[in-house]
Formats: structure tokens, sequence, C-alpha cells
């Protein structure tokens, strides 16, 4: 079922080794990181482009242990976390991989001044964003708040590789992770981070919920992996795209959960897709497919 | 200049409470000077809008926006004209977007004025997943009705653009590549209120050109610089020729831009200065234009906040006038009221 979607990432893959958003487009960290996955999962026949993308993301990764979205552009670290995944913790990178461990243990949110600290203290349900500052999760550019998505890939990344700096990637990740239960929408489900705003709910994305869900795992099964779950399966209406669907059917294989109808969906459009969307989608699709060895998944590779 | 009040409200919005977040830091110092560099002052004498009424999203729009391309003379022919919808977000009850039968409308009279090409292009400000809102909107379907290319800003190839103006203190901006290369660059806004800065039009639209794989969903590095002053130094830092038309056949009250409800206003707004669009269009609001904060300092140097400034042409503006609904922290935006609170 993977042959179409790997062909397709293979015929977008740049002169210089790494993966565009769309065609035309320079190489991102983002897909590079997540081609090589997929080409990882895929087996040998894929070794070309596993070794493509190592070598892109090894050469531009960032002094500080981080990778930029857009190589040139010292802004958008977020996908650190996912090039941490994609490498994983093999010997012969082993060291670019620690760097960027140790970047994500020490990379902090802004944080609000102390006064809005204690305001959000004494009556968090009265301020006109509804959160708790004072848990830290990652942000998606040097200078930001903490959102869900940036802290989702960043706890992942710990989770399965955080021993390679010592005990103290546990206490970040767990932080995290609080962080991301702490964002959940009212009814369950994750949005990009902000569930109540001026008294008014705040609706959860599908893909955005999966991917929290997938950074929660090897916890507890609790209510909001439980909600999280039924608000995701809810949302995947007609118009859910590959990749919501791709990140819905890893985060119900992460939880054991998988749904049948969202496989038939994928397996569908996977072949006799009618055009190809973003690179992203077409990736996961890939990797959501893909058998055992799915980076993804705490039980996958090392 | 922003005055500490409105600079304490726009800082931090959409991360967290806007009125609350800095207010332990040291007030802003005031600037000796303006706040912009002297090739960033264009405001002519006078600044043309044109109000064309409209009651419906259905075919008759396309002869509408050509109408209205032709009130201004827009140079289309033979160029590359990028539009810059508003679509950040879906919600199946709501009018949140510029309704997709006016984009379709746009391209077509584009096209019947010799476009060489027209590109819609956007960068959702909450969610990453364009497929999703490119379907569940519609414009999915008028892509590939009109065969117009759309590109997701929010990824796109980008170059650094150092600022013409420092209300934040940014040095410089890295814009989308689409956006900078276009020959004809036409912000469509729908007409809103909006829960951080007041109303969200032309000028705010821009919002959305802003690569959210750099900058984070949503947009969150230039929230923190603050919205106001996010929204002039983008708009300043634009040297591409510019145009704007406004979607107000259904426009949104209340709590904006996501969460608001219908009202319906049956106007399109045209002209080439977003500030007097945007003045004239918040004025069909209800609204004191030079009372928006960002509007009042774009009046400054970048265009005509004041509408003794604006010359009308089309509809009256008065016939169609409305009362938006605001939100507590911007009635004092009402026009009409004796003071600005």
């Amino acid at each position: 079922m993977t042959d179409a979607l790997l062909a397709e990432l293979r015929n977008r893959r740049n002169a210089d080794g790494g993966w565009p958003a769309r065609r035309g487009l320079p190489s991102n960290a983002e897909c590079t990181a997540l081609a090589r996955m997929a080409f990882h999962s895929s087996g040998t026949a894929g070794a070309a482009e596993v070794d493509a993308a190592t070598s892109w993301l090894l050469r531009r990764q960032s002094a500080d242990g981080s990778w930029s979205f857009q190589p040139d552009v010292p802004l958008g670290t977020w996908p650190t976390g996912l090039a941490v995944l994609a490498l994983g913790a093999h010997a012969e990178h082993r060291e670019a991989v620690r760097a960027a461990v140790r970047h994500l243990v020490e990379q902090q949110p802004r944080k609000l001044p102390w006064i809005t600290n204690l305001l959000y203290w004494f009556a968090r349900d009265r301020m006109s964003v509804e959160l708790n500052p004072s848990v830290n999760g990652w942000p998606w550019a040097q200078g930001a708040f903490s959102w869900v998505e940036p802290t989702a890939y960043a706890v992942l990344a710990l989770k399965k590789h955080g021993d390679l700096v010592g005990r103290r990637a546990a206490s970040r990740w767990e932080e995290g992770e609080r962080m991301i239960l702490d964002r959940a929408c009212v009814g369950g489900g994750w949005n990009h981070g902000n569930y109540r705003v001026l008294g008014e709910d705040v609706d959860p994305y599908p893909d955005t919920t999966a991917i929290a869900l997938l950074a929660l795992q090897g916890g507890e099964r609790i209510p909001e992996v439980d909600e999280g779950l039924r608000a995701m399966h809810g949302l995947l209406d007609e118009h859910a795209s590959d990749m919501t669907l791709a990140l819905a059917h890893l985060a119900g294989r992460a939880w054991s959960v998988p749904s049948e109808g969202v496989r038939a969906r994928l397996d569908a459009w996977s072949a006799a897709p009618d055009g190809f969307g973003e690179t992203r989608g077409v990736a996961l699709a890939a990797l959501a497919l893909a058998g055992a060895g799915n980076p993804f998944l705490l039980e996958g590779p090392a | 200049m922003i005055g500490r009040r409105a600079f304490v409200r726009s800082v931090g919005a959409a991360a967290l409470a806007p009125s609350l977040v800095r207010c332990a830091d040291p007030p802003p110092e005031e600037p000796q000077g303006p706040r912009w560099l002297p090739e960033a002052a264009i405001r002519p004498d006078r600044s043309a809008v044109a109000v064309l009424a409209a009651d419906a999203y259905d075919g008759r729009l396309t002869d509408l926006v050509r109408r209205g391309l032709e009130l201004f003379s827009v140079p289309v022919s033979g160029r590359r004209v990028v539009l810059k919808p508003n679509l950040v977000e879906f919600d199946p009850g709501g009018v949140i977007n510029t309704h997709p039968v006016l984009i379709a409308a746009t391209i077509e009279a584009l096209r019947e004025l010799g476009a060489r090409e027209v590109i819609v292009a956007e960068g959702p400000g909450h969610r990453r997943d364009n497929d999703y809102l490119l379907s569940a909107s519609g414009l999915a379907d008028v892509l590939r009705d009109t065969g117009a290319r759309y590109v997701d800003l929010n990824v796109d190839a980008v170059r650094p653009v150092a600022l013409r103006s420092h209300y934040t203190e940014l040095e410089r901006l890295y814009l989308p590549a689409t956006v900078l290369d276009a020959e004809l660059l036409i912000s469509m806004p729908k007409m809103k209120t909006h829960h951080w800065a007041g109303v969200t039009l032309s000028m705010k639209n821009m919002f959305g050109i802003i690569p959210s794989a750099i900058y984070g969903w949503p947009k969150n590095v230039l929230h923190w610089q603050g919205i106001d002053n996010s929204i002039l130094d983008i708009n300043a830092a634009l040297t591409v020729p510019r145009f704007n038309i406004v979607d107000g056949i259904v426009g949104m009250e209340g709590n904006g831009p996501i969460q608001g409800t219908a009202r319906p206003t049956g106007v399109l707004v045209f002209g080439a200065d977003p500030v007097a669009v945007d003045a004239l269009s918040a004025s069909i609001m209800g609204l004191e234009p030079t009372r928006v904060t960002y509007l009042a300092e774009a009046g400054e140097f970048m265009g005509n906040a004041e509408l003794e400034r604006v010359e009308q042409r089309g509809e009256d503006p008065e016939r169609l006038r409305q009362e938006y609904r605001l939100l507590d922290p911007f009635r004092e935006l009402r026009a009409g009221l004796t003071s600005a609170g």
C-alpha cells in the first residue's frame, strides 16, 4: 500500500538531498525528517533516501543542536524534536542527536512576568486566555510561548532518546506532558493550544489531537486520553485530509485502538490518490501504513 | 503614537491575557521622532475608496468586482496577481473566511482584465491542515473550477525584508517569496470585529502572510511584539503594488475574528490605500476609524485614516452604515461617542 506514497516521496526529493513542503520549494527540516522516517520504516528499499535525508539533516544542524525549519532562517526550531525522532540514537550520529536532546532539555518558552503569573494563580478562570502559565512546554520559535504541537514533538523525542543526557530529560518531558494536559479542550482533544478564550470554549482539531496523543504514549490511559481519542475520531469528517487520517491512525495504533475505518480511508487514498497534497501528508501516510519500526511509536526503533 | 493603554492591550494576545501580559514591564519609551523611515511615508493627500452594494454571494459578483477594479484603473493586464483572502479557520456555522464565491468572482474578473496569472495565497493562522481548510471552506472547489494555484504561505520560500518602520522590536521579517514577487497583491479580508485589535480588515489581513513555520502558529512571535505594532510593521514593509477588496457582504460582529456572529452588511469595499479602505470599512461598521489604534497610527504616514481625506466613489456609505456589536473593551471605538474613553 505504501509503494505509491514512497514513489511520490522519492520524486519530491530536492537536489540537495532534502524534502520540500511542496515541489519547487526549498528543503525543510520537518519534511526531510518525516521522509527519513517513512523510508526507514519501509525497509532496505529506501536506503538511498535514508542516507540522503540523514546527510541533509546532519549538515544543517545548528551549533546549539537545534534544527530550524528552513536552515538559512535562524527561527522556527520546532522541527528539532522531529529530527531527533528521525535520526534515532544510531552510533554514527549519536553525538548530533545528543546535542539536539541537550538543546531540547535546556530550551524554555517565553514566560510571563511574575505579576501576570500571580494573577493567573488567583483568577485563572477570569483571564482572557485560560491556562496554567507555570507549566512550560516548547515554543514554535525561540522567544515564543508554549504550544501543543512543538511540545508534543519534544516530549516524544525526550521520551525515546532523553537517556542520552541522563535523568534530567525525564523531568523536562514530564513538565511538557503536564502542559499538554493543561491545554486539553473542554470535552476532549487539543487545538493549537487555547481551550478557552474570553470565556468561550475553543474547539479541538483532529490532527493536533493525534499529535498530542502520540506524545502521551507510555503513560496511563487517563481520562484525557480516552476523551482525546473520542474527540479525534469524532472530528474525522468527510473533509479530513490524508495527513490528518495518517496522524489519527498513528495515534490509534499508539493507544491500541486502531480504527479500521481510518485505515480503509488511508488505504483507498494511497492506492488511487487524486493528486497528492503536502509532502508532510504523504510521508505521514506512508509512516502510518508501514508495519513495525515506526519512530512515532514508543515501541518503534530507538 | 501608540499609547500605553493600547500597547498593553495589544501584546501577548492569542497566547495570553492581553490586558495583563507585560504589565510588570516598564512603560515603553516614547520615541523622539517618527517610528517610520522616510521611504515608508507614502500617505497621499487624498485616497479614493469605492463602496459597492452586493446582497448575495452569487454569479453577479464577477461583474461587480470587475466594476470595482475598473473604477480605479487597477493595473492588471499581463501581471501576476496574488489574492490574499482571509482563511484562518473553519466553522461550518460561522462566517470566518472570505467567501469562496467572491474569490472565484475575483479570479474571473482579473482574468477578464488580462491578468497573466492569478494565485490564491494564505498562511492560515490557527490550523496547519491546509487541505482540510481548503476542502471544508469550499475554496478547494473554486481552485479546481478556476484552475488557480494555491500557495500555503506558512511554508513558502522566504526572503528577509528590512523593516521600514519600528513599532516592533524586530529588524527584519522573513516574508514569503510568493508575496514579494507579486506584481499586484490584493488583500481580500472579511469585514470583522477582532477581540484583540478592534477590527480586522485589509491591514490586519496581512498578518496571514507571515510564515508560521518560521514564526509559529498562531503567528506567535509577532503576537508577543504586539498585534497593533506588528500590523504596522508588516504593512509598512510591503512595497509591492497593492489593492484591497473587503468582503462585507456578510461580516462578523461581536467576538471576532473566529467566534463572532454573522452580520449581513451587503457591501464590497475597494481601494488601493489599505488605510483608507479600512477606515471607510470601519465607518460602515459603525466605528470611528481614528480610534482604532493601528489605523490612527497608520494614518500618520502610510495612508489616510481620516474620512475627510477619503474620496468616496460608488454607493453612499452612510446609507449602508450599521452598528456592529463590539466587545466591551472596544466600545470606545463606537462612532458618535464624545470621548475615546
